[in-house]
């Protein structure tokens, strides 16, 4: 059973993004600002982190950036939602290796669809690699 | 017409000694061979008295011309026999011819100085326009060199006015991009096309932003004579050649237009995070994902309070909007303001509690009223609360505290925190909308308009004063202070 990391400041949102990965059957930890978020993805190895863009602490960007620097997290795969509506670049987004990117207001059903893509890749590609 | 009696004696006498010396030697030279000894003295003699009668009207005749030609005035001119007639009219002719010229060229240099004054005048009416420009104009000429600059000018590129004319181009203007860049448009001549770029210069005031449009005056391209007369005269060449250098600056622009987009982003940003609350509730109502009573009535519960939060961002906007154009009007009655104060601690007491803040009350037992519209005071007083707790760390303190001084008439609160503070740079832009402090924007989101409409209701609208005291890393301290509501 995968193990998904949810940091958003917005504490409905931090909820319903649980709550929607949760009844999927998946095991939920949550995190409200990027600091706490990469203690608990260094301390918990998540499969996978659904992340907020701009939050207290560190940005969504920057959490993914620091979790690379961890042998264990480095391919952890990161699904961003943001609600800032431009700003970002794809060549930023390569840089600090997310995964795939969602604007809010988002759909959880096409979120958990994408968390569902994201896991994939990241087993397949694990797979690759040890074989 | 001046009497020769009067002309100088040296004149006169030089004149008869002339004619006499003269007349003594035709008298020789004409008689000597043919008559002797005393008939031909007395008949010389005659002769003589003849002749030198003759050559003194000449000389008077001259003497007179010049005279009245050196005045400017016409001399009649009886006709003249005998045998200097052809002399004298030869020397007239010559006299009037020289004369001509002469006031031909006393006609060129009087309209040369004419030309000249107008065209000083043109220059200086020039120069007045140039001065009153904002803009900082650079004309330069055929040779690069400085031919004329405003002030605007000598303060945008840093250079003195004075003394800046026929100086070249890159001594004047020390960017070195801005100098090539303005040779090049000379060497190019090419009066069809303006150049444009923006500049970044350091100034006296900081660093400010150019818009720089640079114009050639001359062309360089061969002119077809035959077509020249349809071309119209505004793309002849006009055998001027230089380049209109014009810096406009718009930093102001820059700021404002960086200012607009930052505030769509975050106001952006603002919306749609109770909007992403709402839409992904209802989806999880619509998949059933809400399978008890009390998960959905949690969920409807949600949706509520992130409608609310959302039309009180769009009241937030609409009220800054509305009291800046004046439409708002306050509704204002003699209130106490304790009541007020204590209703926005209660309500911000759980944001504290979630932040083992402690929310300190220090007002004052003493109640004065002042005259203020109630819910626009109200939302002074949670926005000050609010941000107090927004940018303090986990477990310190905001401390509300009220005081009146009665002799100006005034009431004071002020809140403050034990929080990060404000950079001594951030402070004088504090309250302008939009406006956040870079260094704390990351402890909590915001649209940067709170604390200005905090200043429009105190200030515009309640006749009071805001103002801030704050050390960074020690906290801040926002001073709010109304005057009394007098007795009805």
């Amino acid at each position: 059973m995968p193990t998904a990391l949810v940091v958003d400041d917005e504490a409905h949102i931090q909820h319903v993004v649980s709550l929607k990965l949760r009844h999927d059957g998946m095991e939920v930890i949550t995190a409200s600002d990027g600091s706490e978020a990469l203690a608990l993805a260094i301390n918990h190895r998540p499969d996978i982190i659904v992340t907020d863009f701009q939050m207290p602490g560190l940005t969504g960007l920057e959490l993914s950036t620091a979790i690379r620097e961890h042998e264990e997290l480095a391919d952890t795969p990161v699904l961003m939602l943001t609600a800032r509506g431009f700003g970002l670049t794809d060549e930023q987004l390569a840089q600090s290796r997310i995964g795939d990117v969602m604007t809010k207001p988002f759909s959880p059903r096409e979120m958990l669809q994408r968390v569902h893509s994201l896991l994939q890749q990241s087993q397949t590609s694990t797979e690759r690699q040890a074989a | 017409m001046i009497d020769p009696a009067i002309l100088p004696d040296s004149f006169v006498s030089l004149a008869m000694s002339a004619g006499e010396t003269w007349g003594g030697a035709a008298a020789m030279s004409g008689l000597v061979g043919i008559v002797g000894g005393g008939v031909a003295a007395v008949a010389a003699w005659a002769l003589s008295r003849h002749a030198h009668r003759r050559n003194h009207d000449a000389l008077r005749r001259i003497a007179q011309f010049a005279t009245d030609r050196a005045e400017d005035a016409e001399t009649p001119r009886p006709p003249i026999e005998g045998e200097y007639a052809d002399v004298i009219h030869a020397i007239e002719r010559a006299a009037d011819d020289t004369y001509k010229r002469a006031q031909e060229a006393r006609q060129k240099s009087r309209a040369c100085e004419i030309e000249l004054g107008l065209a000083k005048a043109e220059l200086s009416y020039l120069e007045a326009i140039l001065h009153t420009i904002s803009d900082a104009v650079v004309v330069t000429d055929a040779f690069n060199e400085v031919a004329l600059a405003n002030p605007a000018a000598a303060k945008a590129l840093d250079f003195e006015l004075d003394g800046s004319a026929q100086q070249p181009v890159d001594r004047v203007v020390r960017d070195a991009q801005l100098a090539t860049l303005i040779k090049d448009t000379r060497d190019s001549g090419d009066c069809s096309r303006r150049r444009r770029m923006e500049k970044r210069l350091p100034t006296s005031d900081g660093e400010r932003v150019f818009d720089v449009t640079l114009a050639s005056l001359g062309d360089k391209t061969p002119r077809d004579p035959d077509a020249d007369q349809d071309t119209p005269a505004s793309t002849r060449s006009n055998g001027v050649n230089g380049v209109v250098t014009v810096l406009r600056d718009v930093t102001q622009e820059r700021e404002i237009a960086e200012s607009k987009s930052h505030f769509v982003s975050s106001v952006s940003h603002e919306l749609r995070t109770p909007l992403s609350s709402i839409a992904a509730y209802i989806e999880m109502l619509i998949d059933g994902e809400a399978e008890d009573p009390e998960s959905r009535e949690e969920f409807y519960r949600i949706i509520q309070t992130e409608t609310t939060r959302l039309a009180r961002l769009i009241d937030n906007m609409l009220n800054i909007s509305r009291i800046e154009s004046g439409i708002v009007r306050a509704q204002r009655e003699r209130i106490l303001l304790t009541p007020i104060i204590r209703e926005a601690l209660d309500v911000m007491a759980p944001q504290a509690e979630a932040k083992q803040m402690e929310l300190i009350d220090k007002l004052s037992p003493v109640q004065d009223y002042v005259f203020a519209d109630r819910d626009m005071m109200y939302q002074v007083v949670l926005n000050l609360i609010s941000n107090a707790i927004k940018y303090t760390e986990q477990g310190g303190t905001v401390t509300v505290t009220s005081d009146v001084d009665r002799e100006a008439r005034t009431l004071t609160f002020q809140v403050a925190d034990s929080g990060v503070g404000i950079p001594e740079d951030a402070l004088p832009k504090l309250f302008e909308k939009f406006y956040r402090v870079q260094d704390n924007s990351k402890m909590a989101n915001g649209t940067g308009l709170g604390l200005n409409l905090v200043k429009h209701v105190v200030e515009n609208v309640h006749d009071g004063t805001i103002r801030v005291t704050s050390k960074r890393g020690e906290g801040s301290t926002f001073i709010c202070e109304l005057p009394f509501a007098e007795n009805p």
